[in-house]
């Protein structure tokens, strides 16, 4: 097991905030965060702080390690990535880290609680305007338009407290769950709005703007100088979040979908807001008549105003919640052998992305398991994604990595991903003391009735 | 053993694609950027032009006309016409015995001038007298006919034993020439002499008088001035044609009116034969070959007199000299004084006498252009590159869209020119095509062309490095230059230029 820990950490997979396995791989407790409803075999887990989740995500859809670490000419690297862009790629990067998690049955209720600190930042980068930056206007790179679906930054970093509950219903074949967040929020930046249309031609440069660009915290040192330290802990920028989660079970067939980050955050600290909404046909210098000259102070002036920039500060503003909905169906094939498939649509800015998963899972005993998943990502990016869960006693440790093709070409690596964790678990009807010793034991996660020897 | 067999074989697949790796790549990146924008826009309205320049009006029908007015290209000092020569010494022999007498001379002139009347602006009477008794003796000159401050001019010479002289100035001294001794009624000069004192015993004894006039200058002047010719001063100037300025040739004007205005308050007839010639802003020299042309003068003392003598294609080289576009004009010629001989209206000049010539020109801006010139030559370009950096533009391209309201076409041509005036690169383009025209001449639709001017590595180089720019604007009105077009002050020229360029640029 040690081996293949190595291995995974090695590895350094797949596409970020991809819960396509994790959602099926409800052996970690930790995923009734992507489904308030999963059903779990333990009566109790408690992560251990700090440590009992975190994952660090990056991804880069733009161009892989080889693309630039190759023996090409500069040129030729940077113009092989520019040819190869679609429309829009993105950079993400994003860690999680649980400072508390603590879940527990009573009955047929199950309630899980904590605390997560939270920090991403996310790009899309253009590819319109990367080509324009790098080959210049004139030939067929100087007329396009740009959206928040092309163009879009969103950085967050803050907490957030959790108290999650579920409940099963119809003999256990029905779990209901919701999640309620109470979010904290350090600092954060988004473009809410952004509109930029560009004709850039030998004789007139045309460009349209309705950009909103909208910050807060981004100054750390004046934050605390006027709000006190205390508001690194608890800021006063607040936020409510929702998450709910169904689970149905018929025979061996599971369904089930979730709904998550439904909320917003109110941004009050520190804030900035940059606006530019105007248009302007820039023709070159304009020859003035009257003086025999050409008009060049002007210039500046003229575009301020035709842009129409403004910053404010100090006025409030609401973020979303990035939402996910999530759904999967899982077939129970026998103790030992699961296979679920799971759809995962994101939105963010204001684009759905869309990621498919398929997922193998093979329960040896029931304190061993091991997943096996291909995902498909925004309809681009095939990962086959492996995790394995296994329990010393009380402790349980996970790691979770996607893309396990990168273990054969890292070089072809667009992204990394790691999930890790370690719980102290009890079974549901078990104790630390009675827990079974024969390997062949399994557990199996949608039974409402887990094996015991 | 198994477990290390596993291990062994992720780490060998792991290092083993590493190496596909270049984990120390090339860095040196090029930035090959082609950007295209617009430098300048512009418009040139022609109403605009006339409001902001005294030299251009419009007519009704909007046609323009170019109005050039320089008042004094010739100006002559017109006492030069009345010049009197040195007379010659005028010789009496005064008896000491005798009794008062008068004799008199006629004043010497150029051209057989026949003075009526003079008035002395300056100039002197010099005697010379010579004693032979042994006292002095004292005579008395009275120059008979003359007036200064209501007295006749009287002067005593004291004749010192032996020779003695002096002069007296006659500043101001006004003489009327039509009564002497002889029968003559122009030019007399008359001189009563009388003995005022000497010594007892110098009967019969004679003293020896010369008189001589002296740089006399008049500035009043009645009689017949004479016929003789006198060369005008020569000189140059500048004009300033304003807008039309940096035109260097081929500007032809279909109904140019030029003029030399003459203005004087002398009575005296004159032709004046005046030679002009304009130099362009090339150097090149074309005369006007104006003929020459007789000025009456005033009739009567006291009023002015103004002849405009019209110059015409056809009685010069007017057309060809307008089309020079003279950046400087040299005049010089002469004058014939009387040239019908004496007649009986006496000539006249008095203290305020004068006479100039200027020019007057009204170009109706209906014309034709054949290989019209505008030149500029930007000097002492620093474009802040150094020689090593002269190849980070790959190529440049200057784009002209242009709506041309005029009824000229134009082709640009542009000289690189380095540190020591040589000529090391050049390029042309067809920048636009003329305006469509009616068979008056006038625009009727403008006309749009888009054309490019591109230019090579070769040129940039030589571009960047050129320590001057010349730039050649060669215009040209429908059918090849030979068409009559009529420009009003409707007329404008929309203008973009847009630069595109490859860079090729080390970071």
């Amino acid at each position: 097991m040690l081996l293949i820990f190595l291995g995974l950490t090695l590895v350094l997979p797949a596409f970020p905030q991809n819960y396509t396995m994790l959602y099926q791989f409800s052996e970690i407790n930790q995923n009734l965060m992507i489904n308030p409803a999963a059903s779990h075999p333990y009566k109790t887990v408690l992560g251990i702080p700090i440590i009992g989740h975190a994952s660090v995500d990056y991804q880069n859809t733009m161009f892989a390690p080889k693309d630039y670490f190759n023996d090409n000419s500069l040129n030729y690297r940077v113009e092989n990535i520019l040819n190869n862009m679609r429309s829009s790629e993105n950079i993400l990067i994003n860690q999680n880290l649980d400072l508390l998690f603590v879940a527990f049955a009573i009955k047929k209720t199950y309630i899980s609680f904590g605390a997560r600190q939270v920090s991403s930042v996310n790009l899309a980068l253009p590819r319109d305007l990367l080509k324009l930056a790098y080959y210049g206007n004139s030939e067929t790179y100087g007329d396009f338009s740009l959206s928040r679906k092309d163009m879009n930054i969103e950085i967050f970093a803050g907490q957030i407290y959790h108290l999650g509950f579920q409940q099963s219903f119809l003999n256990d074949s029905l779990i209901i769950g919701a999640r309620v967040k109470r979010i904290f929020g350090l600092a954060h930046a988004q473009v809410s709005r952004l509109d930029i249309d560009l004709q850039l031609d030998m004789f007139k440069w045309q460009v349209e703007t309705d950009i909103l660009v909208e910050t807060s915290g981004s100054n750390i040192e004046e934050t605390i100088k006027v709000y006190g330290l205390q508001n690194l802990i608890l800021p006063k920028n607040r936020g409510w979040g929702f998450d709910f989660g169904a689970t149905y079970k018929l025979k061996n067939l599971t369904l089930s979908a979730s709904l998550l980050n439904v909320g917003s955050i109110s941004w009050k600290n520190d804030t900035k807001i940059y606006t530019s909404k105007g248009s302007y046909d820039f023709k070159g210098l304009t020859f003035d008549e009257d003086t025999q000259s050409l008009d060049y102070e002007s210039i500046l002036d003229t575009l301020a105003a035709a842009f129409n920039v403004k910053d404010t500060s100090d006025i409030s503003y609401k973020s979303k919640l990035p939402t996910h909905f999530l759904s999967g169906i899982g077939l129970t094939l026998n103790p030992k052998h699961r296979i679920g498939l799971t759809y995962q649509g994101s939105v963010w800015g204001d684009k759905l992305n869309h990621n498919f998963g398929a997922s193998y899972i093979f329960s040896p005993g029931k304190r061993f398991q091991l997943i096996f998943a291909y995902s498909l990502l925004s309809g681009r990016m095939s990962n086959f994604s492996f995790g394995a869960s296994g329990a010393l006693g009380p402790l349980q440790i996970m790691l979770l990595t996607d893309n396990i093709y990168g273990l054969v070409m890292p070089t072809t690596l667009k992204s990394s991903s790691l999930r890790f964790g370690i719980n102290l678990i009890l079974f549901k009807n078990q104790t630390t003391s009675n827990l079974p010793k024969d390997e062949n034991t399994y557990a199996v996660p949608f039974d409402n009735k887990p094996a015991v020897p | 053993m198994k477990k290390n067999i596993t291990f062994l074989l992720v780490a060998a697949l792991f290092i083993g694609c590493m190496k596909d790796m270049n984990l120390n790549p090339d860095d040196a990146f090029f930035y090959k950027g082609d950007w295209s924008a617009s430098v300048v826009n512009g418009r040139i309205d022609l109403k605009s032009l006339v409001l902001n320049n005294d030299m251009i009006t419009a007519d009704p029908d909007g046609l323009l006309r170019f109005v050039f007015h320089q008042d004094s290209v010739f100006m002559q000092n017109v006492y030069d016409y009345t010049k009197i020569p040195d007379q010659a010494p005028f010789l009496v022999k005064v008896t000491l015995d005798s009794p008062e007498f008068e004799t008199g001379t006629n004043l010497g002139t150029f051209g057989g001038a026949k003075f009526k009347s003079i008035k002395i602006a300056s100039g002197t009477l010099h005697w010379v007298a010579t004693n032979p008794t042994f006292q002095p003796v004292e005579l008395r000159l009275e120059i008979k006919n003359t007036e200064i401050n209501g007295e006749p001019l009287i002067i005593d010479i004291a004749c010192q034993p032996g020779q003695s002289q002096n002069s007296t100035s006659l500043d101001g001294l006004n003489f009327d020439l039509t009564q002497g001794v002889g029968n003559l009624s122009y030019n007399n000069l008359s001189f009563k002499f009388t003995v005022s004192s000497r010594a007892v015993g110098t009967n019969g004894e004679e003293i020896d008088l010369s008189l001589t006039l002296n740089d006399l200058s008049i500035n009043g002047a009645t009689g017949y001035f004479g016929q003789y010719n006198l060369e005008l001063p020569s000189g140059s100037m500048p004009t300033d044609f304003g807008v039309l300025s940096n035109i260097a040739e081929g500007l032809y004007l279909a109904n140019p009116s030029f003029k030399l205005i003459t203005k004087s308050n002398i009575g005296l007839p004159v032709t004046f034969t005046p030679s002009i010639t304009g130099i362009s802003k090339n150097g090149r020299i074309v005369p006007l070959n104006a003929e020459p042309f007789v000025f009456a003068g005033s009739s009567n003392v006291g009023n002015n007199y103004t002849y405009a003598y019209e110059l015409s294609p056809e009685t010069s080289n007017l057309d060809n000299f307008l089309a020079n576009v003279p950046r400087q004009i040299v005049y010089s010629g002469n004058v014939l004084l009387n040239p019908d001989g004496e007649t009986a209206n006496d000539n006249f000049i008095d203290q305020d006498g004068f006479i100039v010539m200027g020019v007057e020109a009204e170009l109706p801006l209906e014309l034709k252009t054949k290989n019209l010139v505008l030149e500029q030559t930007f000097n002492d370009l620093d474009l802040g590159i150094d020689d090593e950096e002269v190849d980070f533009v790959e190529a440049l391209t200057l784009g002209f869209s242009i709506e041309n309201g005029f009824p000229l076409d134009a082709d640009f041509y542009t000289y690189f020119i380095d540190e020591n005036g040589t000529v090391v690169d050049s390029a042309y383009i067809a920048m636009f095509d003329a305006a469509t025209t009616d068979v008056a001449g006038n625009v009727i639709a403008p006309a749009t062309s888009v054309r490019y001017l591109e230019f090579t590595e070769g040129n940039v180089k030589n571009l960047l490095k050129s320590k001057s720019i010349k730039a050649k604007i060669v215009l040209n009105t429908s059918g090849d230059g030979d068409q009559i077009v009529r420009i009003l002050d409707s007329y404008y020229f929309d203008i973009l230029i847009g630069t595109r360029f490859k860079l090729n640029y080390t970071l």
